[in-house]
């Protein structure tokens, strides 16, 4: 079973500027190696948000493989073997378990993907919205459309389900999980995602 | 301090952390921070520094861990405060 996980961080919203100056700050979410990362970079406040994006979408594959639910971004660490200005390829160890990341990066957001295979992430399909720009269509209306699509099927069968306990979504189709999707949702500020991985 | 006041203030500032207002209307003692209230996950750590300058305590790692509910917020704290 190939699981999948995505983070985005919407850089221009107010909530997250400026917080690399903050030591307290980076000492709840950060080791101490990441600490040095962000307070290298050309901009400390970029590196801090896509170092918490990695983090983010690699605790949502952990999640799915049964780690129990937790605050502790420090327990999450990020190494980043391949990048250039825009784009970051790295490993993240959660916990015990391993994933890879693949991050974009642009003025206006840090977006994530993670998988235990960096194989799939070519296969790996999804989009990025604005919010603002897209109110009346949301991120899950635009997945359940383009499944509906793939499958020729109305899109009033299908729903999006969370698991009670894990919080994980799921696809619904006539009522019965569609168990060759594995999905993912994300947003912050006016920026949404979705990515699936279709098994 | 009692229970009831620092109930009150964590209340407050996890408000001031609310994107959905109308989360409110059914939150409770064991509404959880993320999946109920709907606070950005990245949001708890600017919660935590809240917490601690507003109790003048220090919440390590592990105890910011234990904080998944209301409930949970609030019994941490009054612990750290009676150390």
């Amino acid at each position: 079973m190939y699981l999948v996980g995505n983070d985005i961080v919407d850089l221009q919203h107010p909530d997250n500027q400026n917080k690399a100056s903050n030591i307290r700050l980076l000492k709840k979410i950060l080791t101490p190696l990441e600490i040095l990362t962000v307070q290298q970079a050309a901009n400390p406040n970029t590196m801090l948000w896509l170092l918490w994006s990695c983090k983010e979408a690699a605790y949502k594959v952990a999640i799915k493989m049964g780690i129990q639910p937790f605050n502790d971004a420090t327990q999450i660490s990020i190494d980043f073997n391949n990048t250039n200005n825009l784009l970051y390829c790295g490993t993240a160890v959660v916990k015990n378990i391993q994933c890879f990341t693949k991050t974009i990066l642009s003025n206006n957001y840090a977006y994530s993907i993670a998988s235990k295979q960096p194989c799939i992430f070519n296969k790996i399909q999804g989009t990025i919205i604005n919010i603002k720009s897209c109110k009346n269509n949301t991120i899950k209306t635009q997945l359940l459309q383009h499944i509906a699509k793939i499958y020729n099927i109305n899109i009033n069968n299908l729903s999006i389900q969370k698991n009670a306990n894990t919080q994980i979504p799921f696809i619904q189709y006539k009522k019965q999980p569609l168990l060759q999707f594995d999905i993912s949702f994300t947003h912050d500020g006016k920026w949404a995602a979705y990515i699936y991985y279709l098994h | 301090m009692n229970k009831e006041q620092i109930q009150e203030k964590v209340i407050t500032i996890l408000k001031k952390y609310t994107r959905q207002p109308e989360v409110w209307a059914t939150a409770n003692n064991t509404s959880k921070i993320i999946t109920d209230l709907k606070i950005n996950s990245a949001r708890i750590v600017d919660i935590t520094l809240d917490f601690e300058d507003t109790f003048d305590i220090a919440i390590d790692n592990p105890d910011m861990d234990r904080i998944i509910t209301i409930e949970n917020a609030v019994e941490v704290i009054i612990e750290l405060l009676n150390k």
